[in-house]
């Protein structure tokens, strides 16, 4: 197994009295892409936003059990901090209602670089490595909301991409989009696992498997509790699983 | 209810393919022997000619095999199957095709009676079928253990085989005119013990199915 970016144990999340997650054990391997996959309620995206500490935004959220990146529990971490490293794509392109340029250039600013070579710079590789700079060079004073879809969620990555962070977090990043949109960001992920390491939420099982090389299997328990169920290697996972509640996840037998 | 009907419906349907293919694969073999045995040459022609409905059986099954994987995306288990069920299809053909040799290899055997009594050569074939009766149950019933007796019932049938060649050998010794009949019979024995080679591979894709790991059981 390869070394792990981030690590969860016995990890317990609470909305409330409800508790959404329950003892979740999972190792995010360095540099790989990691999905997570399971039927609609099963905490797959809590658990996604537990990586950043995103579900603290919620009134009456409680967690047990620990959260690292890179050793260091994320709870007694600066969570401006953590959020810098740990960065989100969600599920619908939320570009801000302003230029490519700025929306790029907005997470280095609010984090004090004020050089404008310097932002000029961050704004082009963050661009490249979103494979947008092409399509977006010549015209970079124009609203991200002028963009087509495939496209805004590829400045929401290099918006993401541009604090620099060590792992990206995405949340069905591509289930907004067409087919060709879709594999572009597909194709974008696998150049990005060279130097980031990605966490996705999908409910596209093809998906999962074209794109990861771990997998993570989670389903409820009898109290509609998150539970880890299974997690390995992609090609375990799809070929010859170890638990039968995955094998029947996968083959579309319930969810 | 089942979630997927139509793709149940389909993965079904390749396995009752399956099963009918492995069932004319092994008359085709039996009746191979009988047709050897009793020296019936207008019974082999039909025989050599039906192949093609063997060949044709296989195809289907290789098509509606792709067919799934394209429209259905199977993965694990199923998965397992598909590419599994693909290559016991081609095994199938392959054993029929050693029952159309055997039934070729009738004619040119010389009219009449043969140089000596069939007694291991219908031994070998009946438990060539034998084999692929339970090897296609393991298949059809995912039964892993069930494939254990059949190894050793390849080893019987290549020491028959290795039998019937030493007998022939005597007998051309003995008599050097009928050297063509029995290197003809020492075919037929051949073209059975590669039945139970191929059998043993169907075996290897039973392991394949339960296990999801390859294993050369040969």
């Amino acid at each position: 197994m390869t070394e792990a970016r981030m690590r969860t144990v016995d990890y317990n999340l609470y909305y409330g009295s409800f508790k959404a997650l329950t003892n979740v054990t999972l190792n995010i391997p360095v540099n790989r892409i990691t999905a997570i996959i399971g039927p609609s309620g099963c905490g797959k995206s809590s658990l996604l936003r537990s990586f950043n500490r995103m579900n603290e935004l919620i009134p009456g959220v409680r967690t047990t059990g620990e959260v690292f990146l890179d050793g260091e529990n994320i709870f007694s971490k600066d969570v401006v901090e953590l959020r810098k490293k740990v960065g989100m794509v969600f599920q619908r392109p939320n570009p801000f209602p302003k230029s490519v340029y700025d929306n790029v250039a907005y997470g280095p600013r609010i984090h004090g670089i004020r050089d404008k070579t310097i932002l000029a710079e961050i704004v082009e590789s963050s661009l490249k490595s979103a494979a947008l700079w092409d399509e977006v060079k010549d015209n970079l004073g124009k609203s991200g909301l002028a963009l087509s879809g495939g496209q805004q969620q590829r400045l929401c990555i290099a918006r993401a991409l541009a604090i620099e962070p060590e792992v990206v977090l995405m949340d069905e990043p591509a289930s907004a989009l067409d087919p060709v949109a879709t594999l572009k960001i597909e194709e974008l992920m696998e150049k990005l696992k060279q130097k980031y390491t990605i966490v996705i939420v999908t409910h596209n099982m093809q998906q999962a498997a074209r794109v990861s090389d771990f997998t993570a299997f989670m389903l409820t328990d009898e109290q509609r509790s998150g539970n880890m169920i299974e997690f390995g290697p992609t090609t375990d996972i799809f070929t010859n699983p170890v638990d039968s509640r995955t094998e029947d996840y996968i083959s579309g037998r319930f969810g | 209810m089942l979630i997927r009907e139509t793709y149940e419906a389909e993965l079904d349907s390749i396995r009752e393919a399956l099963m009918r293919l492995s069932r004319m694969a092994e008359v085709s073999v039996q009746e191979s022997v009988r047709i050897l045995k009793n020296r019936l040459f207008e019974e082999g022609e039909q025989l050599i000619q039906n192949d093609n409905v063997i060949n044709r059986k296989c195809f289907e099954i290789e098509e509606s095999c792709l067919n799934i994987i394209a429209t259905q995306q199977p993965v694990a288990g199923d998965l397992r199957f598909i590419f599994a069920g693909m290559q016991i299809a081609m095994e199938l053909e392959r054993i029929a095709d050693y029952a159309k040799g055997i039934a070729a290899i009738n004619m040119r055997i010389s009219p009449g009676e043969h140089i000596k009594p069939l007694i291991d050569i219908p031994r070998m074939s009946e438990k060539a079928c034998e084999m692929l009766r339970k090897a296609i149950d393991a298949f059809l019933n995912r039964d892993i253990a069930a494939i254990e007796e059949i190894p050793p019932m390849d080893v019987e049938i290549d020491l028959l085989y290795e039998q019937v060649y030493r007998e022939l050998l005597t007998h051309v010794m003995q008599k050097p005119e009928i050297i063509n009949d029995a290197m003809m019979l020492t075919f037929v024995a051949h073209n059975l013990e590669r039945v139970g080679d191929r059998v043993i591979n169907i075996c290897e894709r039973v392991v394949y199915l339960c296990t999801g790991k390859v294993v050369d059981l040969g």
